[in-house]
């Protein structure tokens, strides 16, 4: 089947078995796909990418899934670590001393950028809520959320006080900045 | 080159389309989020001769309805979408329950039709279900005039989630026959709760879930329901525990607990043959914990 799609910002043409992973479209077409996410197939969770905005992965998306008149964006680790939000996980990597291992770096950090982006939704919604009653919080996520969600990454190569550290001083450069960058 | 031979995929756009497909190609797998599908070891290139039959653009499928007594939902809409639509209908504990069911990542994949039907990977979502009595709408697919495909009559049944399992758990409506709708009945007073040992990605065989409803009145439980997964060895909505459990009077002491315990013991060993000794012993003390949640509520009371 015939696809056309937009990946990491360039626009591809590609003649495409419809049954075959996105994992392996992107591999063959990005050649540091498969050196930054180390995938080792069926649901490893080192395939995390961005598709239309929302974080997925690969391995689970069949090509016929895109094949609509809609032209789908896809965003790869290698655009991501580009962008600021990137730069403040890698940042606050540095400062917490703990950062994901080789095999599983490019899937965790789109993984905790995914938990920065929903903490700062949850704050958004969690101050307007407060500043309706007259109380003021500022809760992040909560435990039990932020495991639950890193169940995908198979990885244990990072600790879960310092998932939450990282995800809490993002969070503080981004607000410190007084906006959302992507 | 594996990249032109692309397998046969069909992609009806609405129900009569499906069953056609479905009749033509009996043997074609119904591919709804595919995360179970996709996530098999060498699913890809091996090639399925029969075919998919992709259920995304049906939008009978994907529609959400309110009423005052329950939600409808499509079989395709995902986890996520069920999360969306129930937030002010069901009540918070089994908001969160369905919400912990995976990661966002994959609650966005996984439909609600792929969580009931698929053959040997179950989620928690089928126990959450049995519990809350909700039910699912099943459509058979006639077997008569085969050769005329213009013609496909359908017979439509509303069927408890708990009933569409075995006794071994599994789904045992899989022939010509399309699970399109899911009802859950919508009370946000209910009490619930839902307690899981072990995990479904990393060790399946030994993982547990249990999902218990009730409302108390008074000094004893009405309406129980409960539901004890064991993933892929079976599914038990026991009927006679949830009558035994009708009699219990609270606050329960705990030789009423251990009687309570005992008497779990002995159906488990007689009705679930499948499981293992230490999810039986899981599903017991997952039993007792529940009781004594449900006891500090009477004391709250």
């Amino acid at each position: 089947m015939k696809l056309t799609c937009i990946i990491d910002e360039k626009k591809y043409d590609l003649n495409v078995s419809s049954d075959k992973p996105l994992s392996r479209i992107l591999n063959e077409v990005i050649p540091t796909f498969s050196i930054n996410n180390a995938c080792k197939g069926a649901s490893c969770g080192n395939c995390m990418i961005i598709l239309d905005d929302d974080y997925t992965l690969a391995c689970l998306i069949p090509a016929f899934r895109l094949k609509s008149d809609k032209i789908h964006k896809i965003q790869t680790y290698e655009t991501f670590s580009k962008t600021v939000l990137a730069h403040d996980i890698e940042r606050a990597y540095a400062e917490v001393g703990s950062k994901p291992c080789y095999q599983c770096y490019a899937s965790k950090t789109l993984l905790i950028s995914s938990l920065i982006l929903r903490a700062e939704k949850a704050v958004e919604v969690e101050s307007y809520i407060s500043s309706r009653k007259g109380k003021a919080k500022n809760n992040l996520l909560d435990r039990s959320f932020t495991s639950n969600e890193l169940i995908i990454s198979g990885c244990e190569c990072m600790e879960l006080t310092h998932i939450e550290k990282i995800i809490k001083l993002v969070c503080e450069y981004r607000s410190k900045r007084n906006g959302i960058h992507k | 080159m594996e990249y032109i031979n692309s397998v046969i995929l069909e992609s009806p756009k609405s129900l009569s389309e499906l069953y056609k497909a479905v009749k033509r190609n009996p043997d074609s797998v119904l591919f709804a989020g595919g995360t179970y599908i996709m996530s098999r070891p060498g699913y890809f290139p091996k090639k399925n001769l029969h075919g998919y039959i992709s259920l995304s653009e049906i939008p009978e499928l994907h529609r959400v309805l309110h009423s005052d007594k329950y939600l409808e939902l499509g079989s395709m809409v995902t986890i996520q979408g069920l999360l969306n639509a129930s937030a002010s209908s069901l009540s918070k504990p089994i908001y969160k329950a369905i919400g912990s069911i995976a990661p966002s990542v994959l609650r966005n994949l996984i439909t609600i039709g792929g969580a009931l039907c698929s053959m040997n990977c179950r989620t928690n979502l089928c126990c959450i279900l049995c519990a809350i009595n909700a039910s699912a709408e099943v459509r058979f697919i006639t077997r008569n005039n085969k050769t005329n495909l213009n013609n496909i009559k359908t017979k439509a049944r509303w069927i408890p989630v708990a009933k569409l399992y075995d006794s071994d758990g599994r789904y045992l409506y899989s022939d010509n026959a399309v699970l399109t709708r899911v009802r859950i009945p919508s009370d946000p007073t209910i009490s619930f709760i839902y307690n899981n040992v072990g995990s479904l990605t990393t060790r399946s065989e030994s993982a547990v879930t249990l999902a218990f409803q009730y409302n108390m009145n008074q000094n004893s439980i009405i309406n129980p329901s409960f539901c004890l997964s064991f993933l892929n060895n079976g599914i038990f909505n026991l009927q006679d525990f949830e009558g035994f459990l009708r009699s219990v009077k609270f606050p329960l002491s705990n030789s009423l607990l251990q009687k309570i315990a005992g008497e779990l013991l002995k159906l488990l060993r007689t009705e679930c043959t499948n499981i293992t000794d230490l999810q039986r012993e899981r599903a017991i003390r997952l039993m007792i914990d529940a009781l004594e949640t449900a006891n500090r509520e009477y004391y709250n009371l």
